[in-house]
C-alpha cells in the first residue's frame, strides 16, 4: 500500500515552512555575523538546496510503501537513506493515530507503532483519516491476539 | 484497606517496628518500616558533606571564619540536628507494605506518595550496598520495572534484604506463571550455586590493559612532557598533574568496583555480584535478556580474556563501564563466557550458528575493519562480529527481537551494500551486520521476519524461564 495521495499537498507545504524557517535562521545569523556577501552565498545555497528538498517530497512520498502481511507490517522508505522494517504484530505496544493542524485540513492521519525497542518504532504518515484509523484497529486487534510477552 | 496515612504501627516507640513479623493474623496489612539506623547513615553523609565544604572554605579563603569558633560550633551541631531529624522524619514516614496482595510504599506527610507496583511488572530487584551501609552492614533494595520509575527501600539489615529479595523475585514469577498459564506455586529458594568467581589478579590485569587506563596516565604524561620541553611554567604541569591524578583514581573506582566479581545460578537465571567498597547484586532472570555483547579489547588477547554486556530489561541504568545494561562477566575466560551465555539460553545453541563473512565489495573503504567482519543467524539468533583490533560479538535472540530493518545509504547503493539491523527491546545494544551482499542481506531479511514469527510461538509456550521445562522443546540443540 501507498500513501494516499493527497498527503503531497501538506508534506509539501510543511516542507516548505520548515526549510524556509531554517533558511532565514541560518542566513540572518551569518548575515549578521560577517559579510552581507556571505549572506547572499548562503541564501542562494539555502534556497538551493530547500528547493531541491522541496521536489523531492514528490518522490519521497510516492516511494513510500507499507505492506500488512499475515503476520507482520513492513515498511519500506527513503530516498537517500532507504530503509525497510517489519515489525510483528505481536511485538507492538501501542497503536497511536496523530493528525497535526496541516493534516487535518487534509483530512488525513499517520498511524505509528511503539514497540519496546525505540529503534523500531515506525511511522506511517499521511493516511486518509478513515484508512488509518481502520489500519490501527486491525494493528491493535492483531498484535492482541498474537501478543507475546517481553 | 483504603491508603491512608494514619498506619497502624504509628503509635509504637522506634525500634520496635521494622521487622514487623505477622503475628496477628486479624491484622494482614502490616506497614513495615526501614532500619531506623537508616536515618542517621543518610544524615551522617550529607553531615559529612557538610563539614567538606567548611574545611575547604577555610582552606580557599582566609576571610572565612574559622570552624573553632563558637558560632560556627553551633551552627555545626544545628545542622547535625537538623539532619538527623530530617533522616528520622523521613524514616518515620516511610512505610512500605510487601505481602501476598501488593506491594507498596508510602512516602512522606506533606508531600505524600504511594507507589504501588503490580508483581507481574517488576523487571528486577537489586540490592546494593553503598560503603556507609556497609559498615553497617545494611542494604538498600532497588525494585525496578521496565519504565524508570524504580522504588528505592533504604536501608534494610542484609538478612531482610536478602529474604524481600527473594520473596519479590518469586512473587514476581509465581504472578507471571499465572498470567500465562494458570497458576502455578511460587519457586522454591534454593542457595543460589556459584557459577563463574573471577579472581581479582586477573580483573585487575584486564582493567590495566584496558586502553582508557593508558589514555589516562599517558595523556597527562605527554601533556607534562610538553609541558616541560617547551618551558611552560610549572603551573600548567602542576595542573596535568592534578587531572592525571584525577583521572587514575577515576579509573580506579572502576577497577574496585569490579572487583570480587561473582556469578551465581538461581532458578530464573543468574545473579551478579560485585564490588569491593560497594557491593552491588544484581539478578539477570533469564527471560530478560534481550541481547548480548562479548567484547575483546586488543590487549586482552594477552590474557585471552573477554567481557560480556548484556541488554537486559528493567534492569536500572548505567553501570561502571559507562555502558547502559549489565556487565554479565568482567573479564572471563571464553569457557567462563560459554558456561554463564549457557545459563542464559540452555536450549539453544549460539555457538552453532552458521557465520559467513561480509561482502568484500567497496572493501577499501574499511580496509582492516572488513578483515574480521562476519555475521550469520539460524532460527534462534542473530549474531553479528566485527574486529581486527578489538573484537566484538554481538548475539540477539530472535525470541527477543523487536523488528528487522534492512538499511543502505546512497554508497551502500552503489557498492549494492546493505546494512541489515535486528532491534531489541531497551535499545541498549543494537545488534547490526553492516557491509552484506544485497541479495543475500535481502533473502535473510526475509528468513528472520519469519523466523521472528515462528519464533513467538515456542517463546509463549515456555511457561517459565525453567530451563528444566524449556530444555524440552529442543533435545537435539544442547549448548554444548
Amino acid at each position: 500500500m501507498s500513501l494516499s495521495p493527497n498527503y503531497l499537498r501538506p508534506r509539501t507545504i510543511g516542507a516548505v515552512i520548515r526549510w524556509t524557517l531554517l533558511c532565514a535562521i541560518v542566513v540572518g545569523t551569518v548575515w549578521s555575523l560577517l559579510d552581507w556577501i556571505w549572506g547572499l552565498a548562503a541564501l542562494a545555497a539555502g534556497a538551493a538546496l530547500a528547493i531541491w528538498r522541496v521536489l523531492r517530497v514528490r518522490e519521497w512520498v510516492r516511494t513510500f510503501r507499507y505492506a500488512e502481511r499475515a503476520d507482520d507490517l513492513l515498511i519500506s522508505q527513503g530516498l537517500f537513506l532507504r530503509k525497510l522494517v517489519c515489525v510483528p504484530y505481536g511485538r507492538m505496544q501501542v497503536v497511536k493515530v496523530d493528525s497535526g493542524p496541516l493534516d487535518r485540513r487534509f483530512k488525513l492521519a499517520g498511524v505509528s507503532l511503539v514497540t519496546a525497542a525505540s529503534d523500531s518504532n515506525a511511522e506511517i504518515p499521511g493516511l486518509d483519516a478513515e484508512v488509518a484509523a481502520a489500519l490501527r484497529d486491525r494493528l491493535i486487534a492483531a498484535g492482541e491476539s498474537k501478543a507475546i510477552e517481553l | 484497606m483504603s491508603e491512608q496515612t494514619e498506619p497502624t504501627g504509628q503509635t509504637e516507640p522506634i525500634g520496635q517496628t521494622e521487622q514487623a513479623e505477622p503475628t496477628e493474623p486479624t491484622e494482614r496489612k502490616r506497614p513495615r518500616r526501614t532500619h531506623p539506623a537508616s536515618a542517621f547513615i543518610s544524615g551522617w553523609v550529607a553531615l559529612g558533606a557538610f563539614l567538606l565544604a567548611q574545611l575547604r572554605g577555610v582552606f580557599d579563603n582566609p576571610g572565612y571564619p574559622d570552624p573553632r569558633t563558637p558560632i560556627m560550633l553551633i551552627m555545626l551541631a544545628g545542622a547535625a540536628v537538623l539532619l538527623i531529624a530530617g533522616g528520622l522524619w523521613r524514616w518515620w514516614n516511610t512505610l512500605f507494605y510487601i505481602d501476598d496482595d501488593e506491594f507498596r510504599v508510602e512516602t512522606g506527610r506533606f508531600f505524600h506518595t504511594s507507589k504501588r507496583m503490580a508483581y507481574s511488572k517488576i523487571q528486577s530487584v537489586d540490592i546494593r550496598q553503598p560503603l556507609l551501609a556497609r559498615l553497617f552492614d545494611m542494604c538498600a533494595l532497588v525494585v525496578a520495572t521496565g519504565n524508570a520509575e524504580s522504588v528505592e527501600l533504604r536501608f534494610l539489615r542484609r538478612k531482610q534484604a536478602e529474604s524481600l529479595h527473594d520473596y519479590l523475585l518469586a512473587k514476581a514469577a509465581a504472578e507471571r506463571a499465572e498470567q500465562v498459564d494458570g497458576g502455578s506455586a511460587p519457586m522454591p529458594q534454593p542457595a543460589a550455586p556459584v557459577l563463574v568467581k573471577l579472581p581479582n589478579k586477573r580483573i585487575v590485569a584486564a582493567k590495566f590493559l584496558s586502553l582508557s587506563l593508558w589514555l589516562g596516565i599517558v595523556g597527562p604524561l605527554a601533556a607534562a612532557v610538553v609541558a616541560f620541553v617547551f618551558d611552560v611554567p610549572w603551573v600548567s604541569f602542576g595542573g596535568f598533574l592534578a587531572a592525571g591524578i584525577g583521572i587514575v583514581g577515576f579509573v580506579w573506582t572502576r577497577i574496585v568496583g569490579q572487583l570480587n566479581f561473582q556469578v551465581s545460578r538461581t532458578p530464573t537465571g543468574l545473579r551478579v555480584q560485585h564490588g569491593l567498597t560497594e557491593l552491588r547484586s544484581y539478578s539477570v532472570p533469564r527471560k530478560r535478556v534481550q541481547a548480548v555483547t562479548i567484547t575483546q579489547h586488543w590487549l586482552w588477547r594477552l590474557l585471552g580474556v573477554y567481557q560480556v554486556d548484556a541488554a537486559i530489561l528493567g534492569s536500572g541504568g548505567e553501570d561502571e563501564s559507562g555502558k547502559s545494561g549489565s556487565i554479565l562477566l568482567a573479564a572471563g575466560t571464553w569457557a567462563e563466557v560459554e558456561s554463564v551465555l549457557g545459563e542464559c539460553w540452555p536450549q539453544d545453541s549460539w555457538k552453532a550458528v552458521p557465520v559467513r563473512p561480509v561482502s568484500k565489495s567497496g572493501w577499501w573503504l574499511h580496509p582492516l575493519r572488513r578483515q574480521g567482519s562476519k555475521w550469520g543467524f539460524d532460527q534462534h539468533f542473530f549474531v553479528a562480529k566485527y574486529g581486527w583490533l578489538d573484537w566484538e560479538w554481538s548475539i540477539a535472540p530472535l525470541a527477543k527481537a523487536q523488528s528487522v530493518q534492512l538499511s543502505a545509504g546512497p554508497l551502500d547503493r552503489k557498492l549494492s551494500l546493505r546494512s541489515l539491523s535486528v532491534h531489541t527491546a531497551g535499545s541498549q545494544i543494537s545488534v547490526s551486520a553492516p557491509w552484506l551482499d544485497a541479495d543475500e542481506a535481502q533473502s535473510a531479511f526475509t528468513e528472520l521476519s519469519g523466523s521472528l514469527l515462528a519464533e513467538r510461538s515456542v517463546a509463549s509456550a515456555l511457561p517459565l524461564a525453567d530451563s528444566a521445562a524449556s530444555r524440552r522443546f529442543e533435545p537435539g540443540e544442547q549448548a554444548g
